[in-house]
């Protein structure tokens, strides 16, 4: 067997790999067509009826109301994951991207605002250059 | 350098490379901040409900003596470093222990906070931004794809051609070749490339005999990678700021001016029948046609335009021996090596 074939086996047996691509989620999916129901002036049992159990509660700290609850928090993650294994030289990149929704309450603990941001399906695998 | 050394050295290179890494690592977080729309907030005017209606839900929410605390959050760490291990080869075990790491890290947190008081309405804001960082761009590419041509001249031959070293049985030659490359980034090409070389034939005395050999024709077929870098990061590589901005915030669409270039290729080589001649007497060939592996390392200048590319380099070419032909003459011949210069244009789309 010719020398360079040798070399080229022990180069394949050196690699630990080639190519690595991964993704993890975390929580659930926020659902735009169950998001786009709450509505100002809704009660919190409808918010969490539509949305589920919040991952957390803001609360505002009045001194006549210490525990009223001022904000839900909903919250889903996605993570992409890709490495390249050239022989010597090695690429890992990382994108975490969220789905994420704030439940506003007023006074009367009825909802106030909504904000959303639903971009954890944009979590992209890739080198790790560029914007 | 000698056929004899050469697979030793290929192969103690190999098992220490092998040991040898680095790494490029990247970690980012969230959505990056646009400082347009940070600029068009306007304290003592906007809203909160305008705020979440424009920017969406913040990463930290916090209430605070009658005040709305907001803060809009993007991470992005990067790492660079490489790593000596031993053994060089993993064990059958898994087991490789890193004895040296040289490492350099940078992480930012770009930061908006907003403050709202108990009418809803904006009090004041911030923005921390990396002094590296710019908004990204919407209309930049995924990737290109090069088409290229490039010719080099021999400037040496090295190596035991078995009669003699090859600088005595041939001539300066000349390659030629078209290749095809997928740059997903401006750092990196991965390419295919076909090639024909032509080394003519030259003559020599042996034994009080003319020996003429014929020329020699090569048709190869590589494939490999090219890493690429602005020459503004060798002029201040200690900036890592400056380092992050030119290797992470460059992009296909306006890769354009002088860059340095690495690239390594492999694959096969054909040769042609070398034939023979003993005082002009047809002798057989000294080497058969066959097929070989080769090799090839390059490194230059490019300049980058928006359609393309125009590039000047180096380039330490090697075959593997050729096969022994016909002839009594001694054909038992080394490893073939060129060192070739040239250059070449490409277009990109």
């Amino acid at each position: 067997m010719k020398f360079s074939l040798i070399i080229a086996a022990l180069a394949a047996f050196s690699a630990p790999g080639c190519a690595v691509l991964g993704r993890a989620q975390k929580d659930h999916r926020i659902s735009p067509e169950r998001l786009a129901e709450v509505k100002k002036g809704m009660a919190k049992e409808d918010v969490t009826r539509l949305l589920g159990a919040p991952q957390e509660i803001i609360f505002s700290n009045k001194e006549h109301d210490p525990l009223r609850e001022h904000a839900y928090v909903f919250q889903h993650a996605t993570t992409k994951y890709t490495a390249i294994f050239f022989l010597f030289l090695n690429f890992g990149n990382q994108d975490e991207k969220h789905d994420r929704v704030v439940v506003f309450f007023d006074d009367l603990g009825r909802v106030d605002h909504v904000g959303a941001t639903l971009v954890a399906n944009t979590a992209a695998y890739g080198f790790p250059f560029g914007r | 350098m000698k056929a004899d050394l050469r697979p030793l050295l290929a192969g103690a290179l190999l098992a220490f490379s092998s040991g040898c890494h680095i790494d490029i690592l990247r970690f980012r977080t969230g959505v990056p901040l646009d400082r347009e729309k940070f600029a068009a907030l306007e304290p003592r005017k906007t809203t909160r409900g305008e705020v979440l209606e424009e920017l969406g839900a913040p990463q930290k929410v916090e209430w605070k003596s009658g005040k709305d605390y907001f803060w809009y959050l993007h991470s992005d760490k990067v790492d660079t470093g490489v790593r000596f291990q031993f053994p060089p080869f993993r064990t059958v075990a898994g087991y490789q222990q890193t004895f040296l790491r040289l490492n350099e890290a940078s992480e930012d947190t770009n930061a908006m906070e907003l403050v709202f008081g108990e009418d809803g309405v904006l009090e004041r804001k911030s923005l921390r931004m990396s002094e590296a960082y710019n908004p990204p761009r919407q209309d930049t590419d995924d990737w290109k794809l090069h088409l290229s041509a490039h010719g080099d001249y021999s400037l040496m031959l090295l190596g035991d051609g078995g009669l003699a070293d090859y600088d005595d049985l041939f001539k300066p030659g000349y390659r030629v070749g078209l290749g095809l490359g997928w740059q997903p980034v401006p750092v990196c090409t991965l390419l295919a490339r076909t090639s024909y070389q032509e080394h003519p034939g030259d003559s020599i005395e042996n034994q009080g005999q003319e020996i003429s050999v014929g020329d020699l024709h090569l048709y190869g077929l590589e494939i490999g990678v090219r890493l690429a870098a602005p020459l503004s990061l060798l002029r201040d590589f200690t900036d890592y700021e400056n380092v992050k901005r030119v290797l992470f915030e460059d992009d296909l669409s306006r890769s354009t001016g002088f860059r340095f270039y690495l690239e390594g290729t492999t694959g096969v080589m054909l040769n042609s029948n070398v034939t023979v001649k003993i005082n002009g007497t047809r002798a057989g060939n000294l080497y058969d046609n066959a097929y070989q592996f080769s090799g090839a390392l390059e490194a230059g200048l490019e300049y980058g335009l928006k359609w393309g590319a125009a590039h000047i380099g180096i380039t330490y070419q090697t075959i593997d021996p050729f096969d022994k032909g016909s002839t009594r003459l001694d054909d038992d011949a080394g490893a073939f090596q060129a060192v070739l210069l040239g250059g070449g244009l490409s277009v990109k789309f």
